[in-house]
Order: structure tokens, then C-alpha cells, then sequence
């Protein structure tokens, strides 16, 4: 459970976008990643459109309150250091979003997880079309392979460096699509089912009706919590999805558990986190299977990852609304 | 009653079957994800020996409004206008040419477009029915469009004229790069109407380069946002088109509109280059037109990165391709 080391909430207008983060050892990564979401690299929305809410899961290696307001450049940004005693981000999740004041919230479950420039801008027009609509953008990974498999090759936190710099990140955040894949849960591409989001916003009352993360996913970097909540999320009632195809989050490395440990040790972890995602869904575990609204600007990143989206069938048919 | 939201203009002249199946795809019920009293939708007909049916499209539900009006000009200009002067929507369709039937979200879409910007300039790709363009296939006739509509069971499945298409020549690179003209294209209302609405020098057969004309402008003005409705379509039906098929002159009226076109303009036409904000479902049947989309999406930024003027946007030679296969 959790216990707070500070909290400071702001006096000013009320934004409109709550983004929440979750962070636990990852000093490098959470400052990009705070980087890529204040409004010098995002584009078409102003500071006071949007807060962000940091929470920092205790550890040896800790961001701090003075490194992340720099790291997040102008953004409103609110740090909470939280006293964490098991391996998850759910409790930093939920007290994260129950100190959002936007009437709408965008999930980073993993700090490590950098944005695209247009994410938030896009958020936003999606949500002003549709305030109880789900909203998501599809995950990467830097790199030229999935990093489950690149950190049995060597892929470490200087691989990512050595990739930013390549293609001269920040300064052109689309870059970041031609040194990265798609991630596994979005390995269907644009115009199939994914199995979670790791970019998600919604409204705050949806938030609360679905009862947030749940809490019982305590251990193993949170295991399938992510892929649950993505579930009852657009599962839930009159939930339009919209897909920001042109956009991303991407996965830097970090000796996360899932995606950044050897394969050895991988093998057991990922038996446990499915044992433990058996045990509290059984067998409810498909995919949510909305027809998602595409919204975006396609540029010349997704050259291959909508050539990689054909490869996988065709879209679904239903075109009704939701 | 209050306003509608949307007012959509359909020109139909002398195409009174293809009409009444364009209007049917504008009804209500066909139309998905909006209410009957968000839109209107206003007929204008230029009078001819085929009028269409007032009695038929009375009877369809939803705002129709059918106004016939003397035929006292060759070019649909003049229609659009009447239509624009009587339109209560903040948000304007076109269909200048009232041959050609939509999807069930086109609406739905446009109006969702507007909501994002209330300065969206909406694209709606062409399609003509049949498997190859119309103006190559010369001999297809209305009947065989009879049949193939019949043979997807439309219009319950509006979504499966994309089986039964081909791309028509105005987004022959499909939709993920720009178009030469849009046959169901939307705007804001204040726009059109302080842009004088359809420049009536356009007096040629058909109002000539006129479509063009008013998506060039539409496109490029610097206030609007350009949206694509890129799992949506218009679907020409076999009429007697006034640049359709082989008729005597042809080149020489071609060269008359793009001469027209260029003195309107006041300088050489050049094909819009920006970039849309693709909004909108993927339906299955779009499929391989998505297929075509992303090869030449590629090709052209490929191009464009080596520097190379884009052929498909050079103008001149293009809008001849597009105006040969109306």
C-alpha cells in the first residue's frame, strides 16, 4: 500500500486532461518521457490544457520533484512520492487519478513509455467528439525488435540513447517510429483488436464507474492489470473507441518485467503473471473487439506499420456507431 | 422546429433514377449515428424531359426539400447558389453532381469534423460503381448498376458499394494523399457564403472546372482544417455525364474548361497538396482501396524526401486525367 510523501495541489484554472504516470527506477526514461509530454514537444495544446501527475514509487533510484518539473519544461505538473511495498503501479494508478482535477484522465502506467507529439492534442479533439469515449494511441517499442527479445542481444538503456540520438530526438518527436515496432499487444496493426493500451484516456466518471485498476493485480510489476483495465474499459457501456493510428507510445528500456528481462528468467515470471491473471478473470480474457474510429494526420512514419496492419486481414466490418 | 446542423445540396439534372437512389442514401435510417433532425437536405433539379419523382422523394423520411427550378443555365452554379441562400445549417454538403450515392457514415463523420473544428473542410473520396472506371468501361450502362447494387443487397449493406467499385480518377492514389476534387465535399457555412458561394463564371456544360475550382479554394484557404473520411465513399452511377463517354469535341471542350479554369483562377491550376486528418471506421469492404491508399502514401513520400516533384499533383496534365473520366 501506499503512503504518501508529498502532494501540492495548484491553485489554478481547472485543465482538461488529467495525464497520469507511474514511475519505479526508471530516472533516465520518466524524464523523456515527462519531456515528451510538455506542451515545447506537444503540439497544438498549451500548459493549462492539460496537468500531469507523477507519481514516483519509492526506490534507490528516484527522478525527484526538481528533476521532473525540469524534465517536464512548463508542463503543470504535480510529483507524489509514494512509500510503495509491493512490486505494482495499481495503487500509485488509482490515487494518481483520484487526485485528477480534469474531468478526463490519460493513463501511463509505465513511465517508461514516451509519446508522439500529437497525442495529447488528439486526445482532446477525440474526447470533445465523444466525452465518454475511450481513447488510444498504439505501443512501441525502440528498437528493431520487440525488447523481450533485443535484451537477450545486449539492448540496454545505451541502445535507447544511441537510437534517440540517431534520429535526433526531441527535436522531431515522429521520428521516434523509425527506430521503433509495434508492440506485442498491438502486433495486429491499425485495423485489428489490440490486448491493452498503454496510452488510455477517458473520462473521470467512466474511471470511477469501472472501479479502476484493480488492486488485486499486487505483484509482478502489476502483471496483466493493464491488459484487464484496457478490457472492462471499452467493454463498458456505450464506449466508442478512438484510435490515434498516427500516433504512439513508446517503450524505452528499463529492466521492466515483462518486456526487459533476460528470457531465462522471463519464462517464470510470465507463468506466474498468468497463473495470477487465471485466477482473478478465469476465462474472461478475449479481446475487446470495438470497431475503433480512426483519428489523425498520417505521416511518413507509419509508412510501415500500416503496410504491417494490411498484412494482418481486414478491418472489421461493423461501422455502427457505438 | 429547430435548425439542423447540417444542410447537405444535392444537383441533380436529367438523372432522375440515379438521384432518388443518391437521396435514398442521404435518409435517415441509412444514414447511421444521426439524428433525422441534425441535417437537411436540399434538391435542386435544373428542369428536364426527366424530372425526377417530387412525389418519391416526399415520401422518403427525414428533411428533404425539392426545389425545380428552370433550367436557365448549362451550369450547376446557379442551383448551388439557391440552395445555399436557403440552407440552415452551419455546416454545408455539396453533391454537385446528384449521381453519386454515399456510405451510411458520411454524415456522421462530416458533422463529427465540425465539431472538432468548426473551420473542417471535409473530403469524401469518389468511387464509381463498376469494376473499372466508368469513363473506360463507356459501354456500362445504368441497368448494370441496377444489377450490381442488387447483387450486394443494397441499400441494407452500404458499406459493400466498395465491392462493387473502382476509385474514381480524382483520388486515383486513394485517401491518404491529396485529392484533385471532392464530389461530396462539406465546409462551414459562413465560409462558402463569404466566398460568394459557387463563382458562376464557371457558365461551361456542367459547371466545367467548377468542383475543382471550389475545393481549391476551400483547401487552401488558411483558416480551414482538412479532414478525410477515409472508410467513406461517393459512388458514381451511369448518367448521360456532361464529360462522360465519347462525345464529338471532347478534347477541345476539355481544353475550354481547364482555359476557363486557369482564367478564373488568374493563374495555372495546381492540385492542393496538404496533408488530411483522416477521420472515421475502417469498414472490411474498403480494404483493398486502403491497399492502394498506402502503396501510393508511400511511393509519394518516398518522392517527395528524394526531392522529386510529385506527377500526380503537377496540374495541368492531371486535370485532364480527372476530367476525361467524369
Amino acid at each position: 500500500m501506499l503512503n504518501f510523501l508529498r502532494s501540492k495541489p495548484p491553485k489554478t484554472a481547472l485543465p482538461r486532461l488529467s495525464v497520469v504516470m507511474v514511475a519505479h527506477r526508471m530516472v533516465e526514461q520518466a524524464a523523456r518521457t515527462l519531456h515528451s509530454l510538455s506542451p515545447a514537444y506537444q503540439r497544438g495544446v498549451e500548459a493549462g490544457d492539460y496537468e500531469i501527475i507523477l507519481i514516483e514509487n519509492d526506490s534507490d533510484q528516484l527522478l525527484g520533484e526538481a528533476d521532473a518539473m525540469k524534465a517536464a519544461d512548463g508542463a503543470s505538473l504535480r510529483y507524489l512520492r509514494a512509500r510503495e511495498h509491493t512490486k505494482t503501479p495499481v495503487h500509485a494508478m488509482n490515487e494518481g487519478v483520484r487526485r485528477a482535477r480534469a474531468p478526463h484522465v490519460a493513463l501511463l502506467i509505465d513511465g517508461a513509455r514516451m509519446l508522439s507529439p500529437g497525442a495529447l492534442r488528439s486526445t482532446l479533439d477525440a474526447l470533445r467528439l465523444d466525452p465518454e469515449a475511450a481513447v488510444s494511441a498504439p505501443s512501441y517499442h525502440l528498437g528493431h525488435e520487440l525488447q523481450q527479445i533485443t535484451v537477450n542481444k545486449g539492448h540496454d538503456a545505451a541502445t535507447d540513447r544511441a537510437l534517440l540520438g540517431s534520429v535526433g530526438w526531441p527535436q522531431d518527436g515522429y521520428r521516434l517510429f523509425d527506430i521503433a515496432v509495434l508492440s506485442g499487444s498491438c502486433r495486429a496493426g491499425f485495423f485489428r483488436p489490440h490486448a491493452e493500451s498503454n496510452f488510455l484516456a477517458m473520462s473521470r466518471a467512466k474511471w470511477d464507474r469501472i472501479g479502476g485498476m484493480d488492486l488485486r493485480y499486487r505483484d509482478h510489476g502489476g502483471g496483466r492489470a493493464n491488459l484487464d483495465l484496457y478490457k472492462r474499459v471499452l467493454e463498458s457501456p456505450g464506449t466508442a473507441l478512438y484510435l490515434l493510428y498516427a500516433e504512439g507510445s513508446f517503450h524505452q528500456f528499463h529492466g521492466g518485467i515483462t518486456t526487459n528481462t533476460p528470457e531465462a528468467e522471463r519464462r517464470s515470471i510470465m507463468a506466474a503473471i498468468e497463473a495470477q491473471d487465471k485466477s482473478l478473470r478465469g476465462s474472461n480474457m478475449a479481446l475487446p473487439t470495438n470497431v475503433p474510429i480512426l483519428l489523425g494526420a498520417p505521416h511518413p512514419g507509419i509508412h510501415r506499420f500500416l503496410q504491417q496492419s494490411l498484412t494482418q486481414g481486414k478491418p472489421t466490418m461493423d461501422s455502427k456507431p457505438a | 422546429m429547430t435548425s439542423p446542423r447540417l444542410s447537405v445540396i444535392v444537383i441533380a439534372y436529367d438523372m432522375a433514377a440515379q438521384a432518388l437512389n443518391t437521396l435514398k442514401s442521404l435518409a435517415p435510417g441509412y444514414q447511421n449515428g444521426i439524428a433525422a433532425d441534425d441535417y437537411e437536405v436540399i434538391v435542386v433539379e435544373n428542369r428536364s424531359s426527366h424530372c425526377m419523382d417530387a412525389a418519391a422523394i416526399a415520401a422518403l423520411p427525414g428533411n428533404f426539400r425539392y426545389l425545380l427550378r428552370e433550367n436557365d443555365s448549362v451550369s450547376p452554379a446557379r442551383a448551388i447558389n439557391e440552395a445555399l441562400a436557403e440552407a440552415r445549417g452551419s455546416m454545408i454538403g455539396i453533391m454537385i453532381d446528384g449521381a453519386r450515392m454515399v456510405t451510411p457514415g458520411v454524415l456522421r463523420f462530416a458533422l463529427m469534423a465540425h465539431q472538432i473544428s468548426p473551420m473542417a473542410v471535409v473530403a469524401v473520396p469518389g468511387y464509381q460503381l463498376g469494376p473499372e472506371p466508368q469513363h473506360v468501361n463507356t459501354s456500362r450502362s445504368f441497368a448494370q448498376d441496377i444489377e450490381a447494387l442488387s447483387s450486394i443487397d443494397w441499400p441494407a449493406k452500404g458499406y459493400k458499394l466498395f465491392s462493387i467499385a473502382s476509385i474514381s480518377q480524382a483520388n486515383r492514389t486513394g485517401f491518404l494523399t491529396p485529392f484533385m476534387e471532392s464530389n461530396c465535399l462539406f465546409a462551414p457555412t459562413t465560409l462558402l457564403r463569404d466566398m460568394g458561394g459557387a463563382e458562376e463564371r464557371f457558365d461551361l456544360p456542367g459547371g466545367g472546372a467548377l468542383n475543382l475550382y471550389l475545393y481549391h479554394k476551400l483547401v487552401n484557404h488558411p483558416e480551414t482544417v482538412y479532414f478525410v473520411l477515409p472508410g467513406e465513399g461517393s459512388f458514381h452511377q451511369v448518367h448521360g455525364g456532361v464529360t462522360t463517354s465519347a462525345r464529338a469535341g471532347r478534347e477541345d471542350f476539355l481544353a475550354q474548361i481547364l482555359t476557363q479554369l486557369n482564367t478564373i483562377l488568374g493563374e495555372p491550376f495546381k492540385s492542393p497538396k496538404c496533408s488530411p486528418i483522416l477521420l472515421g471506421t475502417l469498414p472490411g469492404p474498403v480494404h483493398p482501396f486502403l491497399k492502394i491508399s498506402t502503396e501510393s502514401f508511400i511511393k509519394r513520400t518516398l518522392r517527395l524526401e528524394r526531392g522529386i516533384e510529385d506527377p500526380e499533383l503537377s496540374g495541368q496534365h492531371q486535370i485532364f486525367q480527372d476530367l476525361h473520366s467524369r
